[in-house]
């Protein structure tokens, strides 16, 4: 065949080639190991030495023009592939990182903690196994006192090196805390005691005998009770919403004097059945502490109040029974 | 305490509704929990707070609605009983115990059932009408805090009242049939026989007044408090009186109540009174008048109150307010146990005046605080963010737990500190380790269906060093969920030490791992040192430990660490490392090795070997295939060589590459492949 008709035929070729594998047989046809092109290479063997010139050069143009077309049409048919339809499904699931989630009560102190540290507090926390000082006497809850009843206790069997013939106790409060680092610090001090406390109440789907509380205390030469007020205003408004409606309500603890509960209109929260609900006590800290703890008499003011986190976190995430909290089932723990 | 309208109205004439009630009592301290409509009162059941045990009555309750709405209040009038010559035999054992005891003797009596309008009020309080003698105890009990008790004279053996304690074994049959048995703590009334009540707390049923008593004699004592607690806690009887004497009776209207029972009685039951007697041994009140000014209370409320606001506030409650130049001096009445400084006295004008009455200002907090170090918490968040990362959920489990589940996982509990009033045998001591507390969680989600478990804890634990805080870190199951990154494949060793080293990195310290055996952990199990101490360890969780929790299956990781050992790093501030001038340059290094040959080992050589120039090295790839001589393992590492000065040459390189390969042929009898 002459050049001009390989050409042809090449064209052709290419021409009915239907997709990759029809234009690889092609490539191969021609330019194959035993390829048209490497024939006429062959051919240049045993030519007289007169044409060895010219159909060098005739083999060296139709390879380069072969392989030329060969990979435009090559080029062509991806093209044509990828304008065609290519089906993707974009919402296959993606491979998702499997993420730990914290738990609902860390994430309530938390969220609580850091308002008081925006606010000037800082974190300090105190141990569980506590004694009776700290626990009781130096917050003014005499032994053996009918207040005492609402701060049942567990005692174990371990003595309190402090007091012979006491024992010591799991913290039935945070606010054994205030006592300690009274102790150990002189005013003035802007402090929160988040951890655990126990009560060896009766457990039920509102009540565990293990729980969280976080304890706020604020002690300088001049707190008074509207400084009290104003704080805990600032720290409902930014925990539960700028148009939470709250009160403070007249109440009793040993260690603070006046008293209150802090009330939340149940409104902010969409919680249908009562009309308040009790998020926290507080109060200015009595004299009494002051001076269980040695400070100068008349010297400082001092502002305290504590709340419950599990009651907190109920209250925000509509949680109907306490002792979810407890199983860390993962279905539970998943949702926050 | 319930507050009965009709009945308060007798006294106070006060308008408010009852929404109107509920809302200024509440914001008064007396919060009201109920209102109820019983017959043609309303009932208000109002929850008093420990301080205010003078509220546990209605004249308590009086006073406080007409302090509260600047009303006068218009009480009974108590007249003085006659004189009485013949004295009722009492005798009392120890002072202490009982300070008053008053006793009428009225003879010729009829007792029969009450008018409608007594059965009525005692309804109001939910209380049942017995008789005529009774109902007046009840009543009066109700109107003023002060309990009473009559007696059926004829059936006190010897007719003489003696307060004793109890004699151990002693017994009593109580007005609710049920027979007690006694112990020397036990404050009784008795006859000369045997004892005819629990005092302060229940009567005895022999001693009952009913239809066929002819003789009544009445008691109003006050006894002591701690005495009628440990009582009721040791027979585990609460009654109306008991709650009364725990919290608080005033000693010093006995008397008067005594006298205007003795009246009642009288009107109620006819006959006469024969006999009378009152023992006392209470000191009169010597409580101090305080002092207190306007000053005072500014500091303490934010504002003033005149002074003589504050007086007229206090004289309806019954303190006696005398003015002293610019202060006043309060007294406070024989009821107000709990006013003892004049911060008492200023929360009691702050809640009357209403504590929204009060300025609401912001405190200044002082730019000055203690110094705590923050460090714990902030390698706390590290580790959480890692512990998130890893795909661990956080836990939180009871910190009690029992010595049955210490021994499920192999650990003693010899010296773990035991409760002493444990509410069940699953609290019966404190923990001393993490894991008998949580595993349980672990294994509720096994049971529940849930294949691949992801928990941590980061709580307290109680050892015999003391209160500690602990990590526990457990995990089982697949690595992924996901098909396309082999979710065949299990949670191994390999990444319990990877979330081990990613912990150690975030904390700035590098711990050293060694294997150690240890009791209910397969083998490997690691422990974890920190400057030479030991801080933690992790391994595969022992099959047989967790068939005792009833988990048929393999493969639970732990990782624990002592956190109170501080294993890392005070956070120093971070200084900028210039980056590297000059390239560095990489090689492999593909070794078999002796089966006991570590990675650490090879490192040691690699390090000694390069004169600082080895930048870094990796673990590239582990071989155990045939290809390998017998007893022998593949490892494949990357070093990468480079120094601060000038680029490498290629010479350098090899000179250091074949020094190591020397040296781990050498020491470590490696093979280079």
């Amino acid at each position: 065949m002459t050049h001009q008709e390989q050409m042809s035929q090449l064209k052709e070729d290419l021409a009915s080639a239907q997709g990759v594998k029809d234009l690889e047989q092609v490539r191969i046809k021609y330019l194959g190991k035993k390829g048209l092109v490497a024939q006429m290479y062959a051919q240049l063997a045993t030519a007289e030495n007169s044409q060895k010139a010219r159909l060098g050069k005739e083999a060296n143009d139709f390879k380069v023009a072969a392989t030329q077309m060969i990979d435009e049409a090559a080029n062509h048919l991806q093209a044509r592939d990828e304008g065609a339809e290519t089906v993707y499904d974009v919402s296959l699931p993606g491979v998702m990182m499997r993420l730990g989630h914290q738990h609902p009560i860390s994430q309530t102190m938390n969220e609580i903690v850091d308002i008081f540290k925006g606010l000037g507090f800082v974190m300090v926390e105190t141990p569980e196994l506590e004694n009776e000082f700290h626990n009781f006497t130096g917050l003014n809850i005499p032994i053996d006192h009918p207040s005492r009843d609402a701060f049942d206790t567990f005692y174990v069997e371990k003595e309190d090196p402090s007091a012979k013939g006491r024992k010591l106790l799991l913290r039935s409060h945070t606010s054994g805390g205030q006592v300690r680092l009274m102790k150990q610090f002189k005013p003035p001090m802007a402090i929160i005691i988040p951890g655990r406390v126990y009560r060896p109440d009766a457990v039920d789907a509102s009540h565990s005998f293990m729980f969280h509380q976080l304890e706020g205390l604020l002690v300088s030469d001049k707190i008074n009770f509207g400084d009290l007020k104003g704080l805990l205003t600032e720290f409902c408004r930014r925990f539960f919403g700028v148009d939470v409606v709250m009160r403070f309500r007249p109440h009793y603890f040993p260690f603070t004097e006046p008293s209150a509960e802090v009330d939340i209109g149940a409104e902010i929260l969409g919680i249908g059945k009562k009309k308040w609900l009790e998020i926290m006590g507080c109060g200015l800290i009595n004299p009494k502490v002051f001076d269980a703890v040695g400070y100068p008499k008349g010297r400082y003011q001092g502002l305290a109040f504590g709340m419950g986190i599990e009651r907190m976190a109920m209250l925000k995430h509509r949680i109907s029974d306490i002792r979810y909290f407890y199983e860390n089932d993962h279905r539970f723990l998943k949702q926050f | 305490m319930k507050l009965s309208l009709k009945w308060l109205k007798e006294w106070v004439n006060v308008s408010w509704s009852s929404t109107e009630m509920v809302q200024k009592l509440t914001m008064a301290g007396l919060e009201v929990e109920q209102v109820e409509s019983i017959n043609d009162d309303t009932v208000f059941d109002i929850e008093i707070t420990p301080n205010r045990a003078d509220c546990l009555s209605m004249l308590g309750l009086a006073r406080e609605v007409a302090a509260i709405a600047s009303l006068n209040a218009k009480f009974p009038i108590i007249k003085a009983p006659k004189p009485v010559k013949e004295k009722v035999p009492i005798d009392i054992d120890k002072k202490s115990d009982c300070l008053r005891y008053g006793a009428t003797l009225i003879e010729d009596v009829t007792v029969g059932a009450s008018p409608k309008a007594v059965q009525d009020k005692l309804a109001s309080f939910g209380i049942r009408s017995i008789n005529t003698a009774v109902d007046i105890t009840n009543l009066l009990m109700i109107e003023t805090g002060q309990p009473l008790h009559v007696f059926d004279y004829d059936k006190i053996v010897g007719g003489k009242i003696y307060v004793r304690r109890a004699k151990a074994n002693e017994k009593i049959i109580t007005l609710d049939g049920q027979e007690r048995k006694l112990d020397e703590g036990v404050l009784i009334i008795a006859d000369s026989q045997k004892p005819i009540a629990i005092a302060g707390i229940m009567g005895g049923s022999e001693t009952e007044v009913n239809g066929q008593t002819k003789r009544i004699l009445l008691e109003a004592a006050h006894f002591d408090m701690a005495a009628i607690r440990r009582a009721t806690r040791k027979l585990g009887i609460k009654t109306d009186a008991s709650y009364r004497f725990e919290r608080f009776v005033d000693v010093h209207q006995t008397y008067l109540v005594h006298a205007r029972a003795c009246e009642m009685l009288l009107a109620m039951v006819g006959g006469k009174v024969s006999k009378r007697h009152e023992v006392n041994y209470a000191k009169p009140s010597m409580a101090k008048p305080l002092k207190l000014t306007e000053d005072m209370i500014k500091d303490c409320l934010g504002a003033g109150l005149p002074m003589r606001k504050a007086k007229d506030y206090l004289s309806r409650l019954g303190f006696s307010v005398r003015q002293l130049g610019k202060a006043l001096l309060v007294k406070s009445p024989t009821w107000r146990y709990d006013i003892s400084i004049p911060e008492d006295l200023i929360e009691e004008l702050a809640r009357l005046v209403g504590y929204d009455k009060w300025p609401t200002t912001m405190p200044i907090i002082p730019t000055q605080n203690i110094p705590v170090d923050q460090t714990r918490f902030i390698m706390k968040d590290k580790a959480k963010s890692i512990l998130a990362a890893f795909g661990i959920d956080e836990a939180i489990t009871i910190s009690l737990t029992s010595q049955k589940a210490l021994s499920r996982c192999r650990m003693n509990g010899d010296e773990a500190i035991r409760v002493s009033n444990p509410l069940s045998q699953d609290g019966e001591i404190l923990r001393t380790a993490i894991l008998p507390t949580l595993l349980p969680s672990l294994v509720l989600n096994i049971h529940r269906g849930q294949k691949d478990v992801r928990l941590y804890e980061w709580g307290h634990v109680f050892t015999k060093q003391g209160e500690r805080e602990q990590l526990l870190v457990l995990m089982t199951g697949r690595r992924h969920k996901d098909w396309r990154l082999s979710r065949r494949d299990v949670i191994n060793f390999e990444d319990v030490s990877g979330l081990v080293m990613n912990l150690s990195e975030a904390w700035g310290v590098k711990w050293t791992l060694k294997a150690k055996k240890e009791q209910g952990w397969s083998e490997p199990h690691v422990q974890i040192f920190h400057d030479g101490n030991p801080v933690g360890g992790f391994g595969l969780i022992a099959k047989d430990v967790l068939k005792d929790w009833d988990l048929k299956m393999d493969g639970v990781w732990g990782l624990w660490i002592d956190v109170e050992a501080k294993p890392w790093k005070k956070p120093s501030p971070v200084f900028f490392k210039s980056l590297p001038e000059y390239p560095f340059t990489q090689r492999d290094l593909s070794l078999a090795l002796p089966l006991n040959v570590s990675y650490e080992d090879i490192e040691k050589v690699c390090r000694t070997q390069s004169a600082q120039m080895l930048k870094t090295m990796d673990f590239v790839e582990l071989y155990e295939g045939d290809k390998l001589p017998p007893q022998h393992k593949g490892y494949m590492v990357s070093l990468v060589f480079g120094s601060d000065e000038r680029t490498l040459t290629d010479l350098e390189v090899n000179e250091m590459m074949n020094r190591i390969i020397k040296e781990v042929t050498l020491q470590l009898k490696a093979i280079l492949r």
